[in-house]
This record gives structure tokens, C-alpha cells and sequence, in this order.
């Protein structure tokens, strides 16, 4: 046990610090699992989750596809004309724009979409970027968490506990608004002042042609037909007993089909590190979990909240939140994922340790917002922001983000009590 | 065969200084129907190279150079790369040349020099001498015009 904790502890260390790509690292500690003969090669395979890997690369496949109509640039520019051009309304409609897509797509192909076109708009109307690009960071985190496919741990964890889309849907999407709302409103309070802009200004954006940023109209239908088809897909996933996986492979391989695209040309966009990183954090979670020490966390929980399931979920909502503010969320959810489960096999009912899952959805989706390293699409939009010479720093985006972010848990938390826990 | 048979020599090339203005310099491209012009100091050590492109680059936003907005056909124009270009063209050479340049020493052959332009994407090649003085130029267009004749 000791042995395995040591090689967990080290990767887990080495990955935090973002020295060494955390895929390579992630596999390397997962060798190490099985050259140590903690796991076998068999084990090891048995427990990488292909459900995960398969809807993963099914919508990003999907969504590199979709993405080369410009579908994505005519709702965006669309939504900035609807509003007339006025910024604080711009703000508004791009952060529920980035929600919507978040919710559908992954939330670092969301802020790679939206933002390029917030900073043309940010430029045409010469103000500055950052309020926009503060709340689409929130707002991708948020949208994210509304549904299974939204952010890479609601994929982990639905496949995991047998979770569906609708699941998500009805469980933790009820509080999504609320959260959107908490974060909006101090946001036009703090950056309003801000949003003054020429009326000249104004005109220029109105002139923007929505239109012409449809590429390819007839890829466009394909792709929004198959996009419709898999989310169908994931509504009715119990109904047609095929996992999340099936349907969005399915999908893809239809959408592949239909568009004549190359193949190889679309492997280059799958986030193949990422693919690999969660092979790696399988065996390795797979590892440790082989020797006994997660039961002995779930059991030490167990022992600290006295096996009260308020305490329990209490203690996972604000863990994962502050846990995922300052790393990467997906170790921490592939390690929370089978202590829940053995809490349940603790407690004897997997239907009692359900809002356990709802809570760490929710507290690891939404303490990403913590800091600028704390989800990969903000990683993503302070990179953006440098290269346009609008560098974010750390202190300076944790100074708001981190009460915006402890606002949203606060909020979590006071609906999961009282949906789950009150009477 | 080596490239310093074929290139044009430095005497009847234009060059320009770090301290030229851009505007100048791009009269002088307009003038000769060029598109790059190389940099030289007072002592003709080559610096670097200004072309219509750079400007270009310097003038329009990170995120549509880097490829992150592909098209931007639904935007009539943009006031923020117009007012840069316009400060760019007053500003002097040395804040938009570009500076990391590949170039080719004389004794190099034609053959290295359509590799560099194959791999490279350029048309136009710097001919350097070991000490850094620029000493001529090749053009993908000098490697045809021998072959054709």
C-alpha cells in the first residue's frame, strides 16, 4: 500500500507542478503501477474507462467537424448585433453564448471559439477585453457543469455512477442559472463604468455580415443534424440502452461520413494528450485502489463525518471546490470518483451516496473558477489574453475570481441541502 | 553550381537602414515592384529583413495571425489594424523588421538554395558572408530564368 501511495503522491506532485506534459507523466506513473506489480497489465487495462475515452474523442471529432462551418462565429456575431452593439449587453450575450456551448461542447473548445471573436469585438468597439474574457471563463466553468458531456469530470463521474444525461440535467442544471446569475450581477456592479463606448463605434460592429461567417452552408446542415441525433442520443441514452460513448462514436463517424472529411487531418484534433492523460490516471487510480487505500479514505471520511451524508457531501462540495482551484481537476476527480464509491458500498446504498456525486460535480466544475490555473479554459483565455498583450495575472484574477467562486459553492451547496438533505 | 554565380550582387540592390522610416522603405518596395527589402547597418552588416507581410503582421491582431480567427469575411474592416497600420508606417524600420532570417553563405550551391526556399516558403534568399556583411541576393525567379535558358 505503501509503495503505491508513494508513486501516486510523486506523479500526482509532479503533474501539479506543469513541469513535464501531464500525459507522459500520467503514463509513466501508471508503468510504474505495473512494473512495481502493484496492478497486472490485465487490471491495468480493465480499469482504463472507455467510455470516457470514447465520448472524449466522439465530440471532438464532432465538434472539429462542426467548428469549420463558422456556425459558432454566426451565433456569436448574431447575438453582439441583437444587442445593438452595446457592450454590457455584448458582455451578457456572449457569456450565455459561451454557457450554451460549454454545456454542449468541452469547455476549452468553447473559449477557443468565442474568445478570437471577443477580442475583434473588444477591438472594434476599443475597449478592453478583460471583463469579457473574466466572465466567459466563468461562464464556460458554469455551463459546464450543467450536463454529463460539459466538462471532462461530469463525463468521469457519469460513467463511473451509471449517470445519465438526463441525470445531470435534472440534478445539477436546476442551479446552473442561478450560479450564472450570482457571477453576472457583481460583474456589472465591478466593470459597468467601463462599458461606455462610441456610438460611431457601435455602427462599425452593426455593420459585421453574420452571414459570412457561415463557411460551408451544407456542412453546416450535416453537422447540426448529427449534433441534434447524438444529443437526442444522450436524452433518451436510457431508453435505447447504449452508452454516452456508442452514441457520440456513432455520431462521429456518421458526421465523418457524411462530410467527406480527411481522417488523419481530423486525428490532429483530438486532444490526443488529453486522451492519454486519462489512460494514465485510470491505471493509476486503479492502482491505489487495488491496495486497499481508498476504502481506507472513504473509511476515514466515514470516521470524521460519522457517516453523516450532510457532512459527507458538506465536506466534498468545499474540498473539490478549493482542490480545484488550484489544480487540475480531473486527478482530483479520478481519485474522489472511487472513494464515493466505496462509501456507498460502506453505507450499503448507492441511491444515498447520489447527491455525493451531485456535490462533487459541482464543487469541482465550479472551483475551477478559482484561479487562472484552475480550469484548462482559463489556462487557454489568459493565453489569449498574453499574446494580445493584456496579460492576466495570477493575484489579479484571484482577487475577483476567487469571491465569485466561493459565491457559486455557497450557492451549490444551499441547493443540494435543501433539494437533498431537507425533510 | 554555387549560389554567388547566379545572385544579384549587393550594388545592384535597394537596402534599407534601421532608421529608415517604414514609409519610406515601402516606397522604395512600390518603386522597384519588390515586396521585401533587407536590412543593413552603416557597415553593411545584414540585420534583418522589412517586407510588406511583416508590416502586415504587426499591424493586424495576435489572434488572427496566430490563426485563431480564420475568417473574418463578416467584418467590413477593423479601426484598430487601420489606426496601427497608420502608426506603423511612421514608425522606423528596427520596430517591424524581422530579424531572425535564414541566409546563405556564397559557396553555397543552387541546390541548397532551393531546398531553403522549398522547406522556407520564401522567394527571395539573403547571401551573407561569414563575417555577416551582406553580399547579394538569390530569387526562386534567378534559379528559373537559368534553367530556362
Amino acid at each position: 500500500m505503501l509503495l503505491a501511495a508513494i508513486i501516486f503522491i510523486i506523479t500526482y506532485a509532479i503533474i501539479i507542478s506543469e513541469r513535464f506534459n501531464k500525459a507522459a507523466i500520467a503514463l509513466l506513473g501508471a508503468a510504474m503501477m505495473i512494473f512495481t506489480g502493484i496492478l497486472s497489465q490485465e487490471k491495468a487495462v480493465e480499469n482504463i474507462d472507455f467510455n470516457t475515452i470514447g465520448l472524449l474523442i466522439g465530440m471532438m471529432i464532432i465538434v472539429a467537424i462542426t467548428q469549420k462551418t463558422g456556425v459558432f462565429q454566426f451565433l456569436a456575431i448574431k447575438s453582439v448585433k441583437l444587442v445593438k452593439g452595446d457592450p454590457w449587453w455584448i458582455l451578457v450575450m456572449l457569456a450565455i453564448i459561451t454557457a450554451l456551448f460549454s454545456a454542449m461542447l468541452d469547455n476549452v473548445t468553447t473559449v477557443i471559439l468565442i474568445v478570437p471573436i471577443t477580442l475583434l469585438i473588444t477591438d472594434e468597439l476599443k475597449i478592453p477585453p478583460y471583463p469579457f474574457l473574466f466572465m466567459q471563463i466563468f461562464a464556460a466553468n458554469i455551463g459546464g457543469s450543467a450536463t454529463l458531456i460539459g466538462d471532462p469530470p461530469n463525463i468521469m463521474i457519469g460513467s463511473a455512477a451509471g449517470l445519465t444525461f438526463m441525470d445531470f440535467i435534472i440534478n445539477v442544471a436546476p442551479v446552473i442559472p442561478i450560479v450564472f446569475l450570482a457571477t453576472i450581477i457583481p460583474i456589472k456592479f465591478i466593470f459597468g463604468k467601463q462599458m461606455i463606448v462610441e456610438e460611431r463605434l457601435k455602427q462599425g460592429l452593426m455593420r459585421f455580415d453574420e452571414n459570412e461567417a457561415i463557411r460551408d452552408v451544407s456542412l453546416l446542415k450535416k453537422s447540426m443534424l448529427i449534433m441534434g441525433l447524438v444529443i437526442l442520443g444522450f436524452i433518451f441514452q436510457q431508453q435505447i440502452h447504449l452508452e454516452p460513448a456508442t452514441i457520440a462514436m456513432s455520431g462521429a463517424v456518421v458526421l465523418l461520413l457524411l462530410s467527406g472529411e480527411s481522417l488523419p487531418e481530423l486525428f490532429k484534433e483530438v486532444e490526443w494528450s488529453s486522451i492519454f492523460f486519462f489512460v494514465g490516471l485510470f491505471i493509476m487510480v486503479a492502482g491505489i485502489k487495488e491496495t486497499g487505500l481508498i476504502t481506507l479514505m472513504a473509511e476515514r471520511v466515514m470516521s470524521i463525518t460519522g457517516g453523516d451524508m450532510i457532512k459527507t457531501a458538506f465536506a466534498i462540495t468545499w474540498m473539490s471546490a478549493i482542490a480545484s482551484s488550484f489544480m487540475d481537476n480531473i486527478p482530483f476527480v479520478a481519485t474522489m470518483i472511487p472513494m464515493i464509491q466505496d462509501i456507498g458500498s460502506i453505507t450499503g446504498s448507492h441511491e444515498l451516496i447520489k447527491p455525493l456525486w451531485w456535490a462533487l460535480s459541482l464543487g469541482a466544475c465550479l472551483g475551477g473558477n478559482g484561479t487562472i490555473i484552475g480550469a484548462s479554459a482559463n489556462v487557454i483565455v489568459a493565453g489569449f489574453m498574453e499574446r494580445s498583450g493584456n496579460k492576466i495575472s495570477f493575484l489579479e484574477y484571484m482577487k475577483l475570481a476567487i469571491p465569485l467562486m466561493l459565491l457559486s459553492i455557497v450557492i451549490s451547496w444551499i441547493y443540494l441541502y435543501l433539494r437533498y438533505f431537507v425533510g | 553550381m554555387e549560389v554567388k554565380s547566379i545572385m544579384t550582387t549587393l550594388s545592384d540592390m535597394k537596402v534599407i537602414y534601421p532608421d529608415t522610416q517604414v514609409k519610406e522603405a515601402v516606397r522604395i518596395m512600390l518603386s522597384a515592384n519588390l515586396t521585401e527589402l533587407p536590412v543593413i547597418d552603416r557597415n553593411g552588416i545584414f540585420l534583418g529583413e522589412l517586407s510588406m507581410r511583416s508590416i502586415i503582421c504587426e499591424a493586424l491582431p495576435t489572434y488572427i495571425v496566430d490563426g485563431s480567427l480564420k475568417n473574418v469575411n463578416f467584418s467590413p474592416g477593423l479601426f484598430k489594424f487601420e489606426d496601427k497600420l497608420r502608426d506603423l508606417l511612421t514608425a522606423e524600420v528596427r520596430l517591424v523588421m524581422k530579424k531572425n532570417i535564414r541566409t546563405l553563405t556564397p559557396s553555397i550551391s543552387t541546390f541548397g538554395a532551393v531546398t531553403l526556399f522549398s522547406i522556407s516558403g520564401d522567394e527571395t534568399a539573403y547571401i551573407v558572408e561569414k563575417d555577416g556583411r551582406l553580399v547579394g541576393a538569390v530569387s526562386i525567379s534567378v534559379i528559373f530564368k537559368r534553367l530556362v535558358e
